[in-house]
């Protein structure tokens, strides 16, 4: 054979693998020998995929890497390198905290303290009565108000909340789901009051209601009308605030809920499709709708799966829109995508542990690439809703990594890493045989009415939780290098419990003032578009004017499409 | 020692399935017979179904933050039905100066997040035990009536 | 409380004896004995239906729907759930409860989660005693829900007046298997979930099954369609069960049942009359063992007995 036609690449492996060979008998078999491995066996820490001593060339070979096929340039097909042109070299992730809670006074001050701090961005989340639809004088709500978020019963709440100067706020997140419609509104309006320019801001709802029935639970109605909420939403914002970011896929729940990353990203996917196949059968094309689609994943403290994730994330749906929906606008198949470095182990022992992890985590964030948001958990957030100097420590960190560690500077620079390539691959591999599994079955919806998703989370969980009672997976300070008495002290914020009367207070004032018969009315609007299927957004919109109570157009829907049943839904224990 | 029937409800709006899930399969691993009362239970549903299913624990997950409201409620009703003799434990996010609060009001013990399963068993255990009078393998102390300590 | 006290709280039928009184059959001693005896004063006053087949079929969600169909006909209604236990740890998860916790409230409704554990005595005796107390407790209604398979849950197809065997599609597989076990006993045959496709094949299977069963009685078994989760056939399926309780002769299979448990039990009384007293003597020891190392003949053994 002419050795001069043979690819060089196949020719030098050819070489290669018989050095490395060498290589292994005669040097590393002796070693081993005389010093044993730590472990009998190296595992990813979620994948638990095993991991050799060492990659080569021949590794890259094996998977069939071809520079040109797989990772390509940044900011086009197949985007595995980055997905837009310049990386982090022009613009630096937004940094984001999660915070909101109380009443909206309180969350008005804590916001203004953020922003004097240096963000510009700010992420709202609600108590528990809110998220499910009640008005904080439910029965059910007693001892829930203003805990897990901020109350949410009329408008009047989220006027207080935006009391306070709003010209250095860019960005808004607001975590709603089950009541989208509703937060939307108000949102809608007590921005208009102040007088803010709306498409000056750019809101971003997750409006992510599928995500809820697989592990959260914040839901309210049976899935295919959660679905068509979510759907009218989406379409209103559309139509009508084309800036505004009316859908991301929280992958990032998923992972809380102990998903593996392959997991993560086949369920968001075929999530994702769920959506996109309601707002096709309404009339849009697939490139009016794909770019509105954005995602937000959970990032663990093993730092080369982590950075595998992210890039087959990219990947994976870059092909995925191309083939399967034929998009044709590069904005369609270029994932929108946001970090969240990790809430699942943000420990209660030794928190200040927490920001060592956060930086970690962090790091493998800005060197894979890829998000234009990064938010982070607080290391104090075991205990209770974030302190302060946990705010002000968790804005370091982003600076810290953006500033001073340099992985920022180039785009993607590990790629060619011979143990990164091969992950990656193989967490694409894995994500697609995963995807076409729940195809098969029928697709998201499907998956989450016979519980397949629940039941997968729920064997992934008692998995982790063996690993970690056995000592096969370490958590520093919980089940390796414990310390039993030494406490740390960190400065625990402690949420105020008269903020709950305050808010009934409020409440009460709010029912007494306005016009019921306006109110009224208005519900009455609400139902009708619920039984005609005409979008619910308008309607809300009007009723919100009023001050209708969140809780009471939450019962209207309830009314008409009826509740969805946790207790159905347990999984098979 | 005839096995360990514990009752686990989840009060509160909370309904995270994960945490309970894994402590459902844990304690069954453990030998125990676990019925599970479900998600958003009241405390009145929590108590009727302790008291019908006889159960020796009941097990309380809270994680929504509202647990000083339902959970002293849940023991006055246990007291009016007669069985606050059951061993109550609750768990979850419970801040320090709570955990104290609901052991002078009748909560036998709280694991907090991160508890270790080897802990909660071997307390049960041991608990039930003191309860039905006998060692914790299960034996009824011969010779003399055996003690309620 | 003693037995005696027990058995008259689960006569007023006050739920904290009922299910104290359901502990103590559980648990098995002389005090259970004591309250057994009591109980089979108790005449068979109750219908008994038992819902049974596999994991997955619905079976909970089922008991749901028939527990509020009693209820708005005014009767009051029990429910054993019995599920598996671990055979390596004994432990089990009891989960129907969790579907039928509306009723948790309704004075007229009693839940009790039982697992098949190595009970002393067996499952089927214990199930046996639990349906009896709630007999006595007066309960219109008792509903017995076990997973159709195994030894243990045939037997309790033989104490129930009635057996409502619960498929769903897909499950052709387990019919199959099943035609000479559970499917035996099936008086009702139902199809649930049948919004699912495949119901036809499903429904194809059992009417041969219900046409094979060559009941003594020559009741046919019905195919029944239902969807548990929306109500939908449930109407259908309580029509059912009132023609089953009206054509089969009253309790006829539960007083079979008792024939053969009083038959058990002389036998077992026999065999510790005669046989603990002999084994226990150190001839019989030494004897059985030269048997098998062939010192002595067999006949040896028979000669002892005399």
């Amino acid at each position: 054979m002419n050795v001069a036609q043979k690819p060089s690449y196949a020719f030098q492996a050819q070489l290669f693998s018989s050095s490395l060979e060498d290589w292994q008998n005669n040097i590393w078999k002796p070693a081993i020998a005389q010093t044993p491995e730590r472990q009998e066996q190296f595992l990813t820490q979620s994948m638990r995929w095993e991991i050799k001593p060492l990659y080569t060339p021949l590794d890259l070979e094996q998977i069939g890497f071809d520079y040109h096929a797989d990772l390509g340039f940044p900011g086009e097909a197949p985007y595995t390198r980055e997905t837009r042109p310049t990386g982090y070299r022009s613009n630096l992730w937004a940094m984001t905290q999660v915070t909101g809670f109380g009443t909206g006074e309180d969350s008005a001050k804590r916001w203004e303290y953020m922003l004097s701090q240096g963000l510009d961005s700010l992420i709202i989340e609600f108590d528990l009565p809110t998220t499910n639809g009640y008005d904080s004088d439910h029965p059910l709500a007693r001892g829930e108000v203003c805990r897990a978020g901020m109350a949410l019963d009329t408008l009047q709440d989220m006027e207080d909340a935006l009391n306070f100067p709003l010209d250095k706020l860019n960005n808004i997140m607001s975590v709603c789901n089950a009541p989208q419609p509703v937060n939307l509104a108000m949102l809608i309006v007590a921005l208009q009051k102040k007088g803010k320019d709306l498409s000056a801001i750019r809101m971003m709802m997750p409006n992510a209601i599928l995500i809820e029935y697989t592990c959260v639970g914040r839901y309210i109605f049976p899935p295919k009308h959660g679905l068509r909420i979510a759907t009218d939403v989406i379409e209103y914002v559309i139509r009508n605030h084309p800036t505004w970011a009316p859908l991301s896929v929280v992958g990032a729940q998923l992972y809380a809920a102990r998903g593996n990353p392959v997991q993560e990203i086949a369920f968001s996917f075929t999530i994702a499709k769920a959506y996109i196949d309601a707002l096709l059968e309404r009339g849009f094309t697939i490139d009016e709708v794909a770019p509105y689609v954005r995602h937000i994943t959970g990032i663990d403290t093993d730092f080369f799966e982590a950075i595998a994730k992210l890039r087959a994330y990219r990947k994976v749906w870059g092909r995925l829109m191309k083939e399967h929906y034929g998009a044709q606008k590069e904005a369609s198949t270029r994932l929108q995508l946001m970090s969240s470095p990790g809430t699942m182990d943000m420990t209660l022992q030794q928190p200040l542990n927490n920001i060592a992890r956060l930086g970690i985590q962090m790091l493998a964030c800005a060197m894979a690439g890829g998000a234009y948001t990064i938010n982070t958990p607080l290391h104090d957030e075991a205990h209770a809703l974030p302190s302060e100097e946990a705010i002000a420590i968790g804005a370091s960190i982003h600076n810290i990594v953006a500033h001073e560690s340099g992985v920022a500077n180039t785009i993607d620079p590990l790629a060619g890493s011979y143990f990164v390539e091969f992950l990656t691959k193989r967490m694409e591999d894995e994500v697609w045989q995963e995807i076409e599994k729940i195809d098969a079955m029928g697709g998201a919806l499907v998956a989450i009415e016979t519980g397949y998703f629940q039941r997968k989370l729920a064997e992934e969980q008692c998995a982790r939780n063996r690993a970690l009672e056995t000592g096969e997976r370490k958590l520093v300070g919980v089940n390796y290098l414990a310390k039993a008495d030494k406490k740390r002290e960190i400065e625990i914020f402690k949420l105020d419990d008269a903020a709950e009367k305050r808010q009934l207070e409020r409440l009460r004032v709010v029912r007494e003032t306005r016009d019921s018969a306006a109110v009224k009315m208005h519900l009455e609007n609400v139902r009708a578009a619920c039984r005609d299927g005409s979008n619910l957004v308008p309607p809300i919109l009007e009723a919100v004017k009023v001050y209708a109570t969140l809780g009471e157009i939450c019962g209207v829907m309830r009314e008409e499409f009826g509740e969805h049943d946790p207790n159905a839904l347990t999984p098979d224990m | 020692m005839s096995p360990i029937r514990i009752l686990l409800a989840k009060m509160g709006l909370d309904t995270h399935t994960i945490g309970i899930t894994v402590l459902a399969k844990g304690l069954r691993d453990a030998g125990f017979e676990v019925i599970f009362s479900g998600f958003k239970q009241t405390p009145e549903v929590v108590v009727a179904s302790a008291l019908q299913e006889d159960v020796d624990v009941v097990g309380v997950s809270s994680l929504s933050g509202g647990h000083m409201r339902y959970i002293p409620h849940m023991l006055e009703l246990m007291k009016e039905h007669g069985i606050d003799d059951k061993i109550v434990l609750v768990g979850g996010v419970i801040p320090e100066e709570d955990i104290e609060s609901l052991q002078a009001l009748g909560v036998d013990r709280v694991f907090t997040m991160g508890s270790a399963m080897e802990d909660m068993v071997r307390y049960i255990k041991q608990a039930v035990a003191q309860q039905r009078g006998e060692d914790s393998e299960g034996e009824t102390p011969r010779g003399e009536e055996a003690a309620a300590t | 409380m003693t037995p005696a006290q027990l058995f008259a709280g689960v006569i007023e039928q006050r739920p904290a004896a009922i299910a104290k009184a359901i502990s103590l059959a559980e648990r098995g001693s002389s005090d259970s004995e004591a309250l057994f005896n009591q109980l089979f004063g108790v005449p068979l006053q109750s219908q008994v239906i038992g819902i049974t087949g596999p994991p997955g079929a619905g079976k909970s969600t089922l008991v749901d729907r028939l527990i509020e169909y009693a209820r708005s006909a005014g009767q009051r209604v029990a429910v054993l759930a019995v599920d598996p236990s671990s055979p390596i740890t004994g432990g089990s998860i009891l989960g129907d409860r969790v579907r039928m916790q509306r009723h948790a409230l309704d004075s007229g409704v009693f839940i009790r989660s039982l697992s098949n554990r190595g009970h002393l005595g067996g499952l089927s005796e214990v199930t046996y005693q639990c349906i009896r107390i709630l007999e006595a407790a007066k309960f219109d209604w008792i509903l017995v829900e076990s997973i159709g398979i195994g030894q243990n849950e045939i037997e309790i197809t033989r104490m129930v007046d009635t057996t409502a065997l619960v498929t769903i599609p897909g499950m052709g597989d387990y019919v199959q298997a099943m035609k000479a076990g559970v499917m035996e006993f099936g008086d009702i045959l139902v199809i649930n979930k049948s919004d699912l496709p495949g119901v036809g094949q499903l429904e194809k299977l059992l009417l041969e099954v219900a046409h094979d069963r060559a009941g003594p009685d020559d009741w046919t078994p019905p195919v029944v369609k239902i969807v548990a989760s929306n109500g939908d056939g449930i109407d259908m399926l309580t029509e059912k069960i009132r023609a089953h309780i009206q054509f089969a002769p009253e309790h006829a299979v539960r007083r079979r049942y008792e024939r053969q448990l009083l038959d058990d039990m002389l036998q077992r009384a026999i065999l510790n009359r005669f046989y603990q007293p002999l084994v226990r003597t150190a001839n019989y020891q030494g004897l059985t063992q030269e048997i098998i190392e062939r010192k002595r003949p067999l006949q040896d053994l028979w000669t002892v007995l005399e």
